[in-house]
């Protein structure tokens, strides 16, 4: 018998033993046990489409790469995008294309994309009983003999393809009959437009493109218009790009939708690029003697030579459909109105005046306008102000709580409105807002997004989590009545490092003889000590399979955090390895005891020692690198929220796993040392796997 | 050349500590008191030999504020916050605690209740500033066409909430709009009389059957429109702004908007009679106050510090409120001065006296717990959904609940 056996966790010699352990620095002489495995990570396909077709069927058996080439019948763009994306896909998980078949009967098997304009598909459609029979819809059809996807227009047949890719597994596309079409016309997704988010958009546009979206609204308050260059800030978009932007929106079978913030919400139009401070235009200012402009005075005439070119510039570039003119919240922050002439005009006619004038300026254009909700259609004002708008307005209802209904969709219908009901990014919000859409016959759906002003850098870490909600938008927007799929934080990272199918040999450390808590807690001297229901005993142990990883879990290696429960555990753990051991990465499968409310604080470290005495140390960043196993949304993209589950009574609980390119990966490793910084947030490692090789877009920041 | 201005930079670190400017944030005063505000900053440019900046800033901007000036090493020195934003930002390091940068006497002069709201794990992170409590106001034009009679207003909850569907009933205008927005139910809860924590304050317990009956309440009265969506959303602004368009009955409101009724539709504020906020069980009253922080990162800290203490001494205090007619000091000295026991003929001096009436039972009801912010967005979640028919009252303060006491 060892120490760490099962009597360790008797109450009088665990306390004994962790009196020491919290005086010395805690090592273990002997190496720990490693089990070789030629499958430690494997990429494997989605469990579920996203978004859930409307009619699916799947059967055994896959199609098979080999021999297989991709054509296109037709001649429309949509479909040589098509092939574009479907070989993105390949590419990306086996790392080889499709070739791409000018006639027929090149390759034994084909994939043919088209439309119900060429009568070969549109009959084999029929055949089969698919054929699609609504605008954007689609069959799909994957056999033995060869795959089809056949639009019911040249945009069904792209978003049929995206199906098409998410068919794919190692051996092959899936076999499966679909037929599928959207359930609300208008599927719109809320984007940023500043000097750094091309490396952000160029991959959300395409991730919203396979979500089939089809409408994309670009904050774009900041672009460096030519007729406004006294508002110039330097953290703005140039209009080079956001007419590059437009084009990449439209090369994914979307339409771009320009929001430029209006009336409310202006700041922007105060921007003084000389001072570099919000101090311009002041004899626009609503409220003169605000500290921070806002909402610019609709009575000084010289606001719409300053807002009208603008406009006619926007819709030059993205050449919409209609232009988001905002109108929210007009009163939110300072008077609106506030001086004595516009305070006698009243909020009301001020807000009419002010939207007929832009209304008419978009129309002489040919592009129609979009207005949000809240002031318009206000219990306050909405009597005074509905009446006097023209009823070819869009109206953005917008209500980021998940809820059973939201019945002003139908009373701003019955005013005589079309409505697009917007949500954010709380669980559950976007499926009932597209149900409620759906129920009152809206004109479709938004999803937003509000991470802020040059905000673009936090989609990736941060504020992921407004990102993810996008793929629960994708889902329901498309198909309301299906319930949202599970692990879309997966899903979400999936888009920017895509998991290829093969998979990497490596070995799992067994972290038996290093655990200092049981997952488990019968007697609240285990897991964070507070007793059988706040435990993770659901965790599945001894050889798992978490997420794409392999881990062999025991228990938990928790070290002293500041709670009292933790206060008597190592700060520092080193864990030996048997000698001549290289690896080209590290998987920690792992979480904190505790939360901390300080963002990216350093809660801890890991540290490699070679064989030569050389150290290489990962620091531990709460938020960024792992989360308190209560914290279940994800804010980044740098660790994998791999495994989620319960606690006994029910409540959310998950571990993330965080993989670390070896800084020296030829080097023989002596050991690892984990370390605690011993605040709130305790570092706590429940598995631990090396990999054979490093993997994309892994950890690599060293010091 | 170089001698010189070398002589120079000795003479600034020198004296010259004293020299450096100082700026101060507030929370949503201007323009309103910059009659106030201006005198103010050239007395404190007299007091501290340097040039003082005064910063106003919105609420929901002011915490962005202070974390990107303590990360980009330059925040203001003195920040004005109530009790939550002082929490959250506390507990994300953002702040200095000021017990030790100031000598025990100047933080004798604040009333204890005060100095307790801003208080966390025995450190004290903010100079408590203006107290503010909740009064009730009454459209009496509104009163009157649902047959209520103004001169006999109720004295509970329950009976503000049968004159609200009186009214709702009798005039398809809403009665009025409860503050239950955020995390505004831990306080009412409070106020009710119904716990937060056990007695040794380790387990949440605001899932009892009272709990959730008194939630249930108010997911009956949402379900029969007897108050709007749009309050769950916008809270007390979406509240104001339908009292001041004439389509709200009754409001819960500050008494510091009085005058700015008066202004906005001056009139609705004719006819709006004023009486003190209802006791519950519980014998408290939300009272909100705001207090001075001092963000981590600071030049000088101590001067930091005594910038704040001045801001809220004995006699700014005194004459902001008076100036404001409607607010409460929080310094014993100055909560004692009889201005704020007059009352006076408009319902804005009437307002103060059932405001000071109401302060009697007022206390700054925010919950301390660690890592609020999260706690905070799981109450507030939850509640919605169980207010949106997304879930029962039950199953939301029981998830609640869970989150709570795995974090606490």
């Amino acid at each position: 018998m060892n120490f760490f056996d099962p009597p360790f966790f008797r109450p009088p010699l665990a306390g004994f033993l962790t009196v020491l352990s919290s005086l010395a620095p805690f090592s273990l002489a002997q190496p720990l046990p490693l089990t070789p495995i030629p499958n430690a990570y494997q990429g494997s396909a989605p469990e579920r489409i996203i978004p859930p077709p409307q009619e699916a069927r799947f059967d055994p058996g896959t199609l098979a790469l080999e021999n297989l080439s991709v054509r296109v019948e037709g001649t429309a763009p949509e479909l040589a995008w098509a092939v574009r994306d479907l070989n993105r896909e390949v590419q990306a998980r086996l790392g080889r294309m499709l070739p791409v078949a000018v006639n027929a009967g090149q390759t034994p098997a084909e994939v043919v994309i088209g439309t119900l304009e060429s009568p070969a598909l549109a009959e084999a459609a029929q055949t089969r009983g698919l054929t699609p029979d609504k605008p954007e819809g689609y069959a799909l059809w994957v056999e033995a003999g060869g795959a089809a996807v056949v639009g019911f227009d040249a945009l069904g047949a792209y978003r049929g393809v995206q199906t098409l890719r998410q068919l794919l597994t190692p051996t092959g596309f899936r076999f499966a009959q679909v037929r599928d079409y959207p359930a609300l016309p208008v599927r719109m997704a809320m984007i940023y437009l500043d000097k750094d988010s091309a490396r952000v958009n160029d991959v959300l546009v395409p991730m919203l493109a396979k979500l089939k979206f089809n409408q994309v609204l670009v904050m774009a308050d900041y672009v460096q218009w030519n007729s406004s260059r006294d508002l110039w800030h330097p953290g703005g978009a140039t209009r080079a790009e956001a007419q590059r932007l437009a084009g990449l929106i439209r090369e994914h079978g979307m339409e771009p939708v320009p929001l430029i913030e209006l009336l409310g919400h202006s700041q922007w139009l105060f921007y003084n690029a000389q001072s570099g401070k919000y101090d311009g235009n002041k004899d626009l200012w609503a409220d003169p003697e605000a500290q921070n402009p806002y909402a610019y005075d609709p009575l000084a005439p010289r606001v719409y030579d300053v807002v009208l070119p603008i406009l006619s510039e926007a819709v030059e570039v993205f050449k919409p459909k209609y232009v988001h003119i905002g109108h929210d919240e007009v009163a939110a922050v300072n008077r609106f109105p506030a001086k004595p002439e516009a305070v006698a005009a009243g909020l009301p006619k001020l807000f009419v005046d002010d939207t007929v004038r832009l209304y008419n300026h978009l129309k002489s254009l040919g592009v129609g306008t979009m207005i949000w909700h809240d002031v318009a259609f206000s219990d306050a004002y909405r009597d005074q102000i509905a009446p006097n708008l023209p009823k070819d307005i869009v109206v953005g209802y917008w209500n980021y709580s998940p809820s059973a209904d939201y019945p002003p969709l139908k009373t701003i219908q019955e005013l005589g409105f079309r409505v697009i009901g917007s949500s954010f990014f709380s669980p559950g919000n976007p499926q009932s807002m597209a149900q409620a859409a759906l129920r009152y016959g809206s004109l479709g759906v938004l999803q937003t997004r509000w991470s802020g002003y040059f905000g673009n850098s936090t989609m990736f870490d941060g504020q992921a989590e407004q990102a993810v909600a996008y793929w629960a938008a994708g889902s329901s927007f498309w198909n309301p009545a299906q319930p949202t799929p599970n692990n879309l934080n997966l899903r979400y990272r999936d888009a920017w490092r895509p998991q290829p199918f093969t998979p990497v040999p490596g070995k799992l450390v067994d972290l038996s003889a290093a655990v200092t808590r049981k997952l488990s807690d019968p007697d609240e001297t285990g897991w964070v000590q507070k007793g059988p229901t706040t435990d993770l005993s659901q965790l599945p142990t001894g050889l798992a399979q978490i997420g794409p990883y392999r881990f062999y879990i025991s228990g938990a290696v928790m070290l002293k955090g500041s709670r009292p429960a933790a206060s008597d555990l190592p700060q520092r753990v080193t864990l030996e390895l048997p000698p001549g051991l290289k690896a080209k990465a590290l998987v920690f499968l792992h979480t904190t005891g505790w939360a901390t409310a300080i963002k990216n604080e350093r809660v801890g470290a890991y540290t490699l020692t070679y064989a030569d005495g050389s150290k290489a140390t990962l620091p531990l960043e709460y938020g960024r690198h792992l989360t308190a196993w209560t914290e279940t949304q994800t804010r980044t993209l740098v660790y994998e929220p791999v495994w989620r589950g319960q606690t006994p009574d029910g409540l959310e609980v998950g571990l993330g796993a965080l993989v670390w390119n070896n800084p020296k990966p030829d080097a023989e490793i002596r050991s690892l040392t984990l370390e605690s910084t011993a605040g709130a947030a305790n570092p706590t490692l429940i598995g631990l796997t090396l990999l054979d090789q490093a993997l994309s877009g892994a950890q690599e920041a060293t010091r | 050349m170089k001698k010189q201005l070398l002589a120079i930079g000795a003479a600034l670190a020198l004296g010259g500590a004293f020299a450096q400017p100082l700026e101060f944030v507030t929370t949503s005063l201007a323009p309103t008191f910059n009659d106030f505000f201006g005198p103010l900053v050239e007395r404190a440019n007299k007091q501290f030999g340097a040039s003082v900046k005064w910063t106003d800033l919105p609420q929901n901007a002011i915490q962005q504020r202070v974390l990107a000036g303590v990360a980009a090493g330059n925040p203001p020195d003195a920040v004005q916050l109530n009790s939550t934003q002082i929490l959250e930002l506390a507990q994300q390091g953002a702040l200095l605690p000021l017990n030790d940068l100031l000598d025990p006497a100047t933080l004798k002069l604040y009333q204890p209740a005060a100095l307790e709201a801003f208080t966390y794990e025995g450190k004290l992170y903010g100079l408590p500033d203006y107290a503010s409590t909740r009064i009730v106001a009454f459209n009496t034009d509104i009163l009157k066409k649902a047959g209520l009679d103004p001169n006999n207003p109720p004295r509970t909850i329950p009976g503000l909430i049968e004159w609200a569907k009186t009214i709702k009933d009798k005039t398809g205008i809403y009665g009025f709009a409860p503050l239950i927005a955020n995390v505004d139910f831990l306080k009412a809860f409070q106020e009710a009389g119904l716990p937060i924590f056990d007695e040794k304050r380790k387990r949440a317990v605001f899932n009892s059957p009272a709990h959730v009956a008194f939630l249930q309440q108010y997911i009956d009265l949402r379900k029969k429109d007897y108050f709007p969506e749009d309050v769950m959303r916008r809270g007390f602004t979406a509240a104001y702004e339908l009292y001041t368009a004439g389509k709200l009955g009754i409001i819960i409101i500050g008494p510091q908007f009085m005058p700015r009724l008066e202004k906005d539709n001056n009139a609705v504020w004719k006819v709006t009679t004023v009486a003190p906020h209802p006791i519950g069980a519980g014998q408290v009253v939300q009272a909100s106050t705001f207090a001075y922080a001092v963000p981590k990162g600071v030049r000088d800290p101590k001067r930091a510090a005594q910038l704040a203490a001045w801001l809220t001494n004995d006699e700014n205090q005194l004459a902001f409120s008076k100036r404001t007619g409607t607010t409460f000091p929080t310094t014993v000295k100055a909560a004692n001065d009889p201005f704020f026991r007059a009352g006076g003929n408009t319902v804005n001096d009437q307002a103060r006296l059932m405001a000071s009436r109401t302060m009697r039972n007022g206390k700054d009801l925010t919950v301390p717990v660690p890592n609020a912010a999260e706690l905070n967005k799981a109450f507030k979640d939850n509640i919605e959904a169980a207010i949106f028919g997304q879930k029962t009252a039950k199953q939301a303060l029981d998830d609640i609940v869970k989150v709570w006491n795995a974090n606490l």
